[in-house]
């Protein structure tokens, strides 16, 4: 069978040419489009029986029909522009109201926009993009952070491990400690990545996520800094009239430290289910860094000072949109991703 | 954790503060609370008295009963069978929501008008009993609310504490806050024990074995109490911060825990062999029964609380079934201990157990707090359940726990907060917190630890507690303070957007998938060493790290042909990897491009088609011209993940940045894939590394081009790029541009050949190229092209 498909096709590429160059009507050109491509076509037929064609040639014959059908659609469209409709006037036109050729431009991923978006915030302020390893050490995971053995934070997340001394890095922060080792204040820098999670996968909750974490260190850095710093990517990042919170809270790593909310961006505060009726969301942690954590990477606490913050952006980004499914941004269904941007 | 306003009331007067109002000011302070309500709902539940009781003309099974709250009697129209003139009952009168939101109203009931109902147990939320109505004692106060009867009216709040902060884990705990938020003194219980027994060491002794393990442990012992159940207003205080009331002598434990947040143990003294307590380290392997009847292998090195023979606890967690408090029970050993943190917190997550005692002792319970909490428990058992007080206590305190000095200097205020917080200020919230100040200087203060806060030994955490105090709202905020960044971003860095415009631009999806992934997508594909695994995964469906990406961007595209997108384009800027050597990880960052199926140019005027292979090496050569501002070489490979002879490496000056092919047909197979597939991948850093940037510009030619067009018939396996090079080396200086633009197979040429055929263009800088020049060079051409690839000139 798909020899004798070939050769109809090799047919219809012979000739169709050559009998829409004459066509001398639109009424003929319409004919000629009704007999090969029309729902009863030739090319149409042809095409549905692939179906039944062996596997193994479907792929090659295919492919075929898909030429000869471009070259008679080309065709067909190129005698169709001799017979342009007149107006009143006498002055040919065209139909400026069909849909132009299809322009491939591709979409960033959601949590790209997200990432890209926040970055560029803090790139404007001065901050630079670091990155560091997901597979961590536990001593940069943990201890350099001020979370030794036994420290009763490393119960606030649950962390997976690929041998022993050898955690996926449950927080960005692990890449402060690394970027301080580096180099020498001021250490101004900004880490977009992925963490990890030992959590049963849910509407709610994925076992990774992305993170944005933050750390500057000089002379004279305060918590005033972190508080400007944060208030003005708050007010850039969502909507103008958020209003931001400062809630003191503990983090191994900083002191003091804080939790910051902002007003609910669905409800404007006056609260509502995604904010629990509370009027505020939770985004950002952050602190000044804690000195037992520049003891561990050689600053002097008393000539450095900095602040660090960290934020985790999926469930931001759940929340701005009112995605219902967490699980939506790792599947890659290209009708979900196709809405963004 | 819960705590009730009224409760609170014992340790701060909360006068004219609503729950609201508290819970705003210790969230703005740290302590993150909700408002939750009373216990259970029924504001208007009421009690009654059932005067008359008779049964309803009309049914069998109900009774009409004239009841009084205190005014008028009132009709009720009730189906329990328990109920009888003479008793006091909860009262629902009309208009009263119950707990399983069922409003009452007026009703006729079988001809006779109800005006309310008489509750049973579930009715009010108090459990799950609807056998009868509930029957309060003879001497139950008619016309009281019912939850005030039962203690149950008190506000509560729900409180979520962060890790730092076991002192907050009770009633006083938070007060201590509150007195500093709103400057209102706290108030310590009044103990008033008798000492009426014999001398505690006549009845037991202490030995600790272990002190590094437990440093200290103090015991006292009250004979001849009887058990029995608590009064209401203690099992209604337990119940409403979520603990079930036992009996009164383990109730008054769970009392003073979540009064003042030092854990308690109550042993029965007759099973405890020899009467004596001895704190040992678990060896190996020890077995033992712990309260909730659940056996269990004890970790070596937990702390052991013994009596003459055998385990009687498993200290600061949870005591043994072999010597808890029975209805029997006549004399109580008590237990108050201060446990090493990292000690209890190894043991409790070893053996999977978090218990009210385990959450504070590993979190750093308050040492001192022992004497107060085992003298008031005594003294409540002597209270509720009788018996007489042995005199004094044992207090084995083999390693005394030294509070930690600490020193503020008013400097580190500013230098942190980057606000000067009055001194006056500072001082009397650390006094209001019990942080005592125990010299002042110009220079700042000397205070000393409490022992109930683990976490304060350095100034930074004293600044730390008077800004929370204080107020973060106080804080001025400053911006302006940063510039411009002290240095740029690795290239592998930066480059990153640039490859997602590009590729966005080609018209490809970004995607972002799981690093997880099961271990057979793995093992598809050779990665760059061996594959991690995740040692404690909960799915083994995403228990590797991946080795490759094809796999994870097939699974894409599986995802969406399975829901009828039929074809994607798609890209994805992620790791992949692999372990190098023990403690040796590599994690290495890929471009990766799939396209199959469709290329969705379904419009009328577009060219319906499916992607293919030339799409793919477009995109890539494209990527690494922008890239390293030249052509990649691009050359056949035999990798696993493409049909053989379809698959290619791509070079730039000969270092390999990247590989593309046809997915191999039986790995498309595996996904599911109705179509061909297309997967090229870049090393990022392989990209970065051959970046360049455009160091000055060509001028603009100034006389015109010579064009020729040449088709070269060759056989079938030679192949365009070398024949470009062919033509690019005979043509010379002045050959400008050579663009391969038809390839031919069909009648005039024979079966085993091909027509490949170039577009010349050929330029000299400085005149007008003649004819005859350009001849000499296509002649040239046709030679070369005759010689090293058998080609001749297509008629
Ligand atoms: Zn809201």
């Amino acid at each position: 069978m798909t020899a004798e498909l070939r050769d109809e096709l090799d047919r219809i590429a012979a000739q169709a040419p050559a009998r829409i160059d004459a066509c001398a009507s639109p009424e003929e050109v319409e004919a000629l489009r009704v007999e090969y491509v029309g729902t009863k076509g030739s090319i149409t037929r042809i095409n549905k029986l692939l179906r039944e064609v062996p596997a193994d040639q479907r792929p090659g014959l295919g492919k075929r029909v898909g030429e000869v059908r471009s070259l008679v659609l080309q065709k067909l469209q190129e005698a169709g522009q001799k017979f342009q409709v007149e107006d009143g006037a006498g002055r040919q036109r065209i139909d400026i109201t069909l849909p132009g050729r299809t322009f491939l431009l591709g979409r960033r991923h959601p949590l790209t926009i997200a990432l890209d978006r926040i970055t560029s915030i803090f790139s404007d302020m001065g901050f630079t993009v670091a990155d560091g390893p997901e597979i961590e050490s536990e001593y940069y995971n943990f201890e350099a952070l001020n979370m030794p053995p036994d420290h009763p934070a490393r119960d606030m997340t649950d962390t997976y491990y690929v041998a022993p001394q050898w955690p996926l890095r449950s927080q960005t922060s692990p890449v402060q400690v690394r970027e301080m080792e580096k180099r020498r204040p001021p250490v101004r820098i900004i880490v977009p990545g992925k963490v990890y999670r030992n959590e049963d996968v849910s509407a709610r909750a994925m076992n990774q996520f992305f993170q944005v974490e933050g750390l500057y260190v000089d002379r004279n850095v305060t918590f005033a800094d972190l508080k400007g710093t944060l208030e003005t990517f708050c007010r850039r990042f969502f909507p103008p009239k958020t209003r931001v919170r400062f809630r003191p809270s503990y983090f191994p790593f900083t002191e003091p430290s804080t939790e910051v909310d902002v007003s609910c961006i669905l409800c404007n505060g006056s609260g509502c289910r995604v904010c629990k009726y509370a009027g505020w969301l939770e985004i950002l942690g952050a602190g000044m860094v804690d000195p037992n954590v520049f003891g561990f990477v050689d600053y002097d606490p008393e000539e450095y000072n900095g602040f660090a913050f960290g934020m985790g952006i999926d469930r931001t980004t759940m929340m701005r949109y009112g995605v219902d499914d967490i699980r939506h941004f790792w599947e890659n269904d290209m009708r979900f991703l196709s809405q963004f941007e | 954790m819960r705590i009730s306003l009224d409760w609170l009331n014992d340790f701060i007067s909360t006068d004219g503060l609503s729950a609201a109002n508290i819970a705003d000011r210790l969230t703005a302070s740290g302590i993150e609370a909700t408002p939750i309500g009373t216990l259970i709902a029924g504001d208007s539940l009421v009690i009654g008295e059932v005067l008359t009781c008779e049964k309803h003309p009309n049914a069998d099974r109900l009774s009409v009963c004239g009841v009084t709250t205190g005014g008028a009697p009132m009709t009720i129209v009730c189906g329990a069978p328990n109920v009888a003139a003479g008793q006091k009952v909860v009262i629902a009168p009309v208009g009263t929501e119950l707990a399983n939101g069922m409003r009452i109203k007026r009703a006729a009931i079988r001809g006779v008008t109800s005006e309310g109902m008489i509750c049973a147990e579930d009715e009010v939320g108090l459990g799950d009993d609807h056998e009868g109505i509930i029957v309060l004692p003879p001497d139950a106060p008619t016309g009281m609310s019912f939850l005030k009867y039962l203690h149950l009216d008190s506000e509560r709040l729900e409180l979520e504490l962060t890790p730092n902060r076991p002192d907050a884990m009770s009633h006083r705990g938070v007060a201590r806050d509150l007195s500093a938020l709103f400057g209102r003194p706290t108030t310590n219980p009044i103990i008033s024990l008798e000492e009426n027994g014999r001398p505690v060491e006549e009845i037991t002794s202490v030995l600790i074995d272990d002190p590094e393990g437990c440093p200290r442990y103090v015991a006292r012992v009250v004979e001849g109490v009887r058990i029995g159940p608590s009064p209401s207003w203690l099992a209604g205080r337990l119940r409403q911060v979520g603990v079930r009331p036992i009996n009164n002598v383990v109730d008054v434990t769970n009392y003073v825990l979540m009064a003042i947040g030092h854990p308690l143990h109550a042993f029965d003294l007759h099973r405890l062999a020899g009467h004596r307590i001895v704190v040992r380290a678990a060896e190996r392997d020890e077995r033992f029964t712990t309260l909730d009847g659940t056996e269990r292998t004890i970790p070596e090195g937990s702390v052991f609380i013994c009596d003459g023979e055998r385990p009687v606890a498993l200290g600061g967690i949870m005591g043994g079934l072999n010597s808890e408090i029975t209805d029997d029970t006549t004399d109580v050993l008590l237990e108050a201990a201060y446990f090493t943190p990292t000690r209890i917190r190894r043991t409790a997550k070893a053996v999977g157990l978090q218990t009210e005692a385990s959450q504070r002792f590993e979190r750093g319970a308050d040492w001192d707090a022992v004497i107060e909490a085992i003298d008031w428990a005594a003294a409540l058992i002597q209270q509720l359940a009788g018996g007489s007080v042995a005199k004094g206590r044992i207090d084995a305190y083999p390693q005394t726990l030294e509070p930690a000095t600490i020193t503020l200097r008013w400097a580190q205020i500013p230098r942190v907060l980057g606000a000067d917080v009055p001194r006056e200020e500072s001082k009397r919230i650390l006094t209001a917190l019990g942080i005592p100040v125990r010299e002042e200087t110009s220079e700042g203060l000397r205070c000393e630890q409490p022992s109930w806060r683990p976490d304060l030994t350095r100034g930074i955490d004293l600044v730390e507690e008077i800004a929370r105090i204080w107020g973060f709202d106080q804080i001025p905020s400053r911006v302006g303070g940063v510039g411009v960044p002290p240095e740029e971003a690795p290239p592998e860095l930066a480059i990153v957007p640039q490859l997602r415009s590009w590729c966005i631009g080609a018209g490809l999806q970004e995607v972002i998938t799981s690093s997880l992934v099961a271990p057979r997508y793995a093992d598809l594909f050779c990665g760059d060493g061996a594959k991690v695994e995740i040692t404690n995964f909960s799915t083994s469906d995403m228990s590797v790290l991946r080795t490759h990406m094809l796999p994870s961007l097939l699974d894409v595209a599986r995802i969406n042909y399975s829901r009828k997108v039929e074809g994607v384009a798609l890209f994805e800027l992620g790791h992949v990897y692999s372990r190098k050597a023990e403690d040796e990880y590599n994690q290495r960052r890929v471009l990766s491009i799939l396209l199959t199926g469709s290329t969705g140019q379904v419009r009328w005027a577009d060219q319906r088609r499916e992607w293919d292979f030339y799409d793919l090496s477009g995109i890539a050569e494209t990527i690494v011209q922008r890239c390293s501002l030249r052509s990649p070489e691009i050359v056949h490979y035999d990798g696993d993940e493409f049909v053989p002879g379809n698959g290619a490496r791509v070079l730039v000056a000969g270092k390999e940045v990247g590989q593309l092919g046809q997915v191999r047909n039986d790995v498309c197979e595996l996904f599911d894939l109705p179509a061909l597939a297309y997967y090229c991948q870049f090393d990022v850093i392989g990209l970065a590394a051959c970046q360049a940037t455009l160091s000055r510009v060509k001028p603009l030619p100034r006389f015109p081009a010579v064009e020729r067009d040449l088709a070269l018939v060759v056989p079938e396996s030679v192949e365009s790029r070398m024949l470009e090079n062919t033509i690019k080396e005979a043509g010379g200086a002045l050959l400008e541009r050579v663009i391969v633009f038809d390839v031919y197979r069909g009648p005039g040429v024979s079966k085993g050949e091909k027509s490949v055929a170039f577009h010349l263009d050929f330029r000299a800088a400085d005149r007008t190229l003649k004819d005859e020049e350009v001849d000499t060079f296509m002649r040239r051409i046709v030679e070369s092209a005759q010689g090293k690839a058998g080609a001749r000139l297509r008629e």
